[in-house]
């Protein structure tokens, strides 16, 4: 049945069965240098019970700071941090609702951001730069709207965020049933219109008529999207079963935002 | 060989079920690699929408991994194992068993599929809570599971009564393969059916308003890796019997073959932790762990290399190749009576890349810088997208072929897939790589935002890297669509010949070393030492979870921020 019966196994054959278990040792050493040798870990298991339920900027010692970030449907608080070159941060964070992704683009720190459990990682910022933070594991139909910035400049005497949210009760409604995810604050356009300014205003629908943004309108536009397509966006916008009140919330809020 | 021809014979019922486990998701796959195409689209930015065609990105994200990576994989390796377990051992198989097993398998398929196809599951492959599904689509996950399990258990008799008659043999290599997948696959299903069943399924009935997400991940990639090697080994077994045959040679060594197969039911399940080296609840401690057990199994692979290609030299030799390196010429790679070789061929070509990459995944600390991104899907595509899903187009060609008595219509075109597919295989992947480098995410409809010169979030930087995947992606399309007019054109042939069930459907080589190392006779020693391993590497990190008592998560909807029901 065979050329070569025999019970012993072939020596090029036995060199290469050590030679593979060599390979892997060489790698397994170059793997501990990185480890050990130059500090690039993996997160590990913190002990539990330590509460983050919003972000936030710690200051310690000279520039040595403490940032919360806080992961929700589909955007990080807070939004953008400020620091100045030569900052090293902590990076704690966790999520509000599913599970969540937290990569700054370029650099080392790569964390899976899960409700219930801190995630944590350290970094030191040597060069000035814009260092986008990318959501990276899916978490619901915007997930492609979840990001955030890092901006490290020469000019920040003292760190500083964005998108922490004041308290109050139609801010509070935006945030969190997610429509700033799509829709700023602050007048820039995003997948959808901004809510600065909104009250009030004329809008064109796709099919060429006109409506005016009244409480009527906002609430069509909120329980059901898809039937006043907005001329000049996407028709993205899901459904949000959102009660009465909430409502009359979010419009004091535009109100407040005119 | 001493088994009779007519002992070989498959029963017409056999045959049926077969040719429905080959077929069934060769259909599914026609929906599943549409949506292949589409993603390298909307991650270019060429669709910029949430939806095409009345399929949202997600949803066909996740039919496009179900079908693709579960579905298909698992029929097919079902498929496969009752031909090879029926003509190696020469027996029948209980039709009982192989029925049942399909039924409840076509059963679960459907019941999963049609809650991805509702919308009602749009949470991906890994169905990572606390995004939750609809309870059919995790009830019908674990029917199809269950269906897959009930195969094998139709192959063990057979298995124990070839040994009794048989005193004296060694396993066939086929038998010896298809087992130690199976048996790899019955392990790590535990794990996963506890998370689905204990989990997900009470959670999502509503009848427990939370779910521990650090347990359910781990409890999903205790079985999520060993599920690459339940893809592979089916291929291998191909690598191992058919391949050196088609190029003209023998296989190198039986020995090589053998170890291969017993040290991955050992070392492929207790590594499932470096999917989650980024993942927070776990210690670094058993992370670095599993990471040693990783590089371990890439020794069988690297063995698998060298066998592989000594074989090869066999057969070029045999065809006049001499020299160094001038024998690589001698190979069949375009001879169409061989047409099969080039789906074998090019897969390993593929895989030598896909192989690397995977050290470079393993590697602790190098995988800060690609989890999670573009890179991961360019590798997998390497593995399970190339050799793997190279062996399951090919071989079904050839067993439909071969079942039906029709030979293949147009074998040059068949023969040229692989080679298109290969082409376009590289050219994705090396998008995704580079891309996965600078940061883009996996899983993302990048058109909406990152590819949207109108959004905030433009990412100019990614441009090139998208437009390269979706060249390459669709090239990989053309490939599968010429596949498939091979496959209908074959399948509609009159039949030149009526089905003989005397000559041997998949041809086997023989040894060229046939040692006889006793250790390799039994299975086992190996499954006792797996499952000593597996408890050494799983039993404290999970030990850990429970005792840390993570607060409980209620169940999330994809498309809205508000919990679904109460707060635990």
């Amino acid at each position: 049945m065979s050329n070569n019966p025999s019970a012993a196994v072939n020596s090029t054959e036995k060199r290469v069965f050590f030679g593979a278990i060599f390979f892997t040792a060489i790698s397994l050493c170059l793997i501990s240098y990185a480890t050990f040798g130059l500090g690039i870990t993996v997160p590990t298991c913190l002990p539990n019970g330590a509460a983050l339920d919003k972000g936030a900027i710690i200051k310690h010692s000279g520039r040595n700071y403490e940032v919360h970030f806080l992961a929700k449907m589909w955007a990080f608080e807070p939004s953008r941090v400020r620091i100045p070159t030569g900052s090293t941060l902590e990076i704690f964070t966790t999520s509000k609702d599913v599970t969540h992704g937290l990569q700054i683009n370029g650099t080392n720190v790569n964390l899976m951001v899960e409700p219930g459990v801190i995630n944590t990682a350290r970094i030191h910022f040597s060069k000035p730069g814009i260092f986008p933070i990318v959501c990276h594991e899916f978490c619901g139909t915007a997930h492609q709207n979840m990001n955030a910035v890092i901006e490290v400049t020469d000019t920040a005497e003292d760190i500083s965020a964005e998108g922490i949210p004041d308290e109050g009760g139609g801010r509070d409604v935006a945030d969190q049933r997610g429509c700033l995810a799509c829709h700023s604050t602050d007048g820039t356009s995003s997948v959808g219109p901004t809510f600065k300014g909104l009250w009030g205003s004329t809008v064109t629908l796709a099919d060429g008529s006109t409506r005016i943004v009244d409480e009527n309108f906002v609430k069509s536009m909120i329980l059901h999207p898809s039937a006043t397509p907005v001329k000049g966006f996407e028709p993205v916008m899901p459904e949000f079963q959102l009660n009465d009140m909430e409502i009359e919330e979010l419009v004091q809020y535009l109100k407040e935002l005119k | 060989m001493t088994i009779a021809d007519t002992e070989r014979e498959m029963s017409k019922s056999l045959r049926s079920i077969v040719l429905i486990e080959l077929l069934l998701p060769l259909l599914l796959l026609v929906f599943g690699a549409y949506h292949g195409v589409l993603q390298v689209l909307y991650r270019a930015g060429v669709i910029r929408s949430t939806s095409f065609a009345g399929i949202d990105y997600y949803q066909g994200l996740t039919a496009h991994g179900v079908i693709n990576a579960i579905v298909l994989t698992t029929l097919f390796a079902v498929a496969l194992g009752n031909v090879i377990v029926s003509q190696e051992l020469g027996t029948g198989l209980s039709v009982f068993g192989a029925g049942l097993s399909l039924a409840l398998m076509v059963i679960g398929a459907v019941a999963a599929a049609a809650m991805i196809f509702a919308g009602k599951a749009t949470v991906l492959y890994t169905f990572y809570p606390p995004l939750k599904a609809h309870p059919v689509f995790y009830l019908g996950l674990a029917i199809f599971i269950v269906g897959s399990w009930i195969a094998f258990y139709a192959w063990v008799p057979a298995y124990r009564r070839w040994r009794r008659t048989h005193p004296q043999q060694k396993t066939p290599i086929g038998v010896v393969g298809m087992f130690s997948a199976f048996i790899i696959w019955q392990i790590c299903t535990i794990p996963v059916a506890v998370e689905v069943l204990v989990l997900l399924l009470p959670w999502s009935m509503g009848w427990t308003a939370g779910v521990d997400v650090v347990l359910s991940r781990t409890l999903f990639w205790f079985f999520g890796h060993a599920l690459v090697y339940f893809w592979l080994l089916p291929t291998y077994v191909l690598y191992y019997t058919m391949l050196p045959k088609l190029a003209g040679g023998k296989l190198f060594s039986d020995f090589a073959a053998r170890f291969t197969f017993l040290s991955f039911i050992v070392l492929s399940i207790p590594i499932g932790l470096h999917h989650q080296f980024a993942d927070p609840g776990i210690a670094a401690s058993w992370k670095g762990l599993q990471m040693t057990l990783t590089l371990l199994v890439a020794v069988p692979s690297m063995m698998t290399a060298f066998t592989l290609a000594a074989s090869l030299e066999i057969g070029a030799r045999q065809a006049g190749g001499h020299g160094l390196f001038a024998w690589w010429a001698k190979l069949p790679y375009f001879q169409t009576d061989r047409w099969m070789f080039s789906f074998l061929f090019c897969g390993l070509a593929i895989f030598l890349f896909g192989g690397v990459t995977g050290l470079i995944n393993a590697a602790y600390s190098m995988n800060n810088l690609i989890h999670n991104t573009a890179w991961l899907p360019a590798h997998f595509h390497l593995t399970v997208g190339g050799p793997v899903f190279l062996a399951i187009l090919g071989m079904s060609l050839f067993l439909v072929s071969g079942l039906l008595g029709k030979p293949i219509v147009f074998p040059r075109l068949a023969l040229s897939v692989p080679y298109i597919w290969t082409i376009g295989t590289f050219i994705f992947s090396g998008g995704l790589f580079v891309g996965g480098l600078r940061g883009e995410p996996r899983r993302t409809n990048l058109g909406l935002t990152y590819l949207n010169p109108a959004s905030p979030s433009y990412r100019p930087d990614w441009w090139i890297t998208t437009h390269i995947g979706a060249l390459g992606g669709c090239i990989m399309g053309v490939a599968l669509l010429l596949y498939f007019v091979v496959l209908v054109r074959t399948i509609t042939a009159h039949p030149a010949r009526a089905y003989r069930g005397a000559s041997a459907l998949i041809p086997v080589s023989t040894a060229y070393h046939d040692e006889d190392v006793p250790a390799l006779r039994n299975f086992s020693p190996w499954i006792v030492a797996a499952v000593l391993l597996i408890t050494l590497a799983y039993y404290p990190p999970i030990h850990d979870i429970l005792k840390n008592n993570f607060k409980l998560a209620p169940g999330y909807s994809p498309d809205s921020p508000a919990a679904i029901g109460k707060t635990p």
